[in-house]
């Protein structure tokens, strides 16, 4: 039996650990198409409104996958701001994640496997998600934005 | 020293620096194997997750890393404070019986003295101003003196640490538990305790 060196031991750890290309070229791609249908449809209910909307791009990176760009959406509202900034999809529990930032706290948007978004309410004692509707858009920027 | 003292400190539990640091190696065996669990959940895009990992949820590689770093470090600092309690105990034991026992070498005999000075001020023995100070004047060795002055500037850390922590940490070096761990049991191994 030959023995095993520390490059063997490295070579196959990095095996587990590391997702093949494939894999994280189609994660990144289905986790940005589904960042543009979430924005498209933030800005499809904000159509008769008086919000200013900003569409940028961020770096974004995660361990074992690298850095790559993908937008982030900020609505302007008179002298305040919500912004809508892409976390990653190497997530647990979910494939993507966005952190809504407002001026008075934050909320967390997930994405999941079956390509839907939702809103978490709460992770403790039990974790709590409801879909992503006019509904509970309006009930999260309630709670990040200004009273 | 009253009757009831004298009971209490026969009786006392014996710990010693060196369960302490068992305890705390099998604690960061079992963090580091629970952040293995967690990070193998971020490969499982499933999204079901048993309930016990929820407390997971939403987090990214580099928040799980943080979490666990958070832990650590916390576990970290109990197990200074731990270790230098249980080194401490040792050498409040091993003044006690030397004080109690009578013995004839000069450093129960210093105990004795220094004892009785106390006892007349009805104060107890100090760590800093009676015990360690009667092991680093009677003690001939450099290496013995070295474990004393070593474990002494270990001192700040444990009031610090023993005081919640409610001022801004300010040590000569940066320990972490496995300094701590060699500093408490050279000290106790070269003064034979």
């Amino acid at each position: 039996v030959a023995k095993e060196t520390i490059s063997d031991f490295f070579r196959q750890k990095g095996k587990a650990t590391r997702p093949s290309t494939g894999t994280r070229e189609s994660r990144k791609q289905e986790f940005l198409q589904a960042l543009n249908k979430l924005f498209e449809q933030i800005q499809g209910e904000l159509v008769d409104s008086d919000v200013e909307v900003d569409r940028d791009e961020i770096d974004v990176y995660e361990q074992s996958f690298g850095g790559y760009k993908a937008p982030r959406l900020d609505l302007v509202i008179g002298d305040e701001a919500v912004a809508f900034i892409p976390k990653g999809f190497n997530i647990v529990g979910a494939v993507g994640r966005v952190d809504v930032k407002g001026e008075r706290g934050d909320g967390m948007l997930v994405l999941q496997p079956e390509g839907r978004w939702c809103v978490v309410q709460g992770t403790r004692p039990t974790l709590k998600l409801i879909p992503l509707t006019p509904e509970s858009l309006l009930e999260l920027l309630k709670e990040v934005m200004r009273a | 020293m009253s009757p009831a003292a004298i009971a209490r400190l026969q009786s006392a539990r014996d710990d010693d620096p060196t369960d302490v640091w068992e305890w705390y190696q099998f604690q960061r065996q079992i963090l580091g194997e629970e952040l293995s669990r967690a990070i193998a959940l971020l490969s499982n895009s499933s999204g079901a997750l048993e309930h016990r990992a929820e407390r997971y949820f939403g987090k990214s590689h580099d928040e799980l890393i943080e979490l666990f770093a958070a832990q650590t470090r916390e576990l970290d600092l109990l197990t200074m404070l731990g270790m230098l309690a249980a080194t401490e105990g040792r050498l409040q034991r091993d003044c006690f019986s030397r004080v109690h026992q009578r013995l004839k070498d000069a450093v129960s005999r210093e105990f004795r003295r220094a004892n009785k000075r106390r006892v007349r001020h009805r104060q107890r023995l100090s760590l800093e101003e009676d015990i360690l100070r009667v092991w680093k004047d009677n003690c001939s060795h450099a290496s013995a003196k070295n474990a004393i002055n070593d474990f002494q500037s270990l001192l700040s850390v444990r009031h610090w640490l023993a005081h919640g922590r409610f001022w801004l940490g300010k040590f000569g070096r940066g320990y972490d538990a496995q300094d701590v761990h060699v500093i408490c049991s050279n000290l106790l191994q070269v003064l034979g305790i």
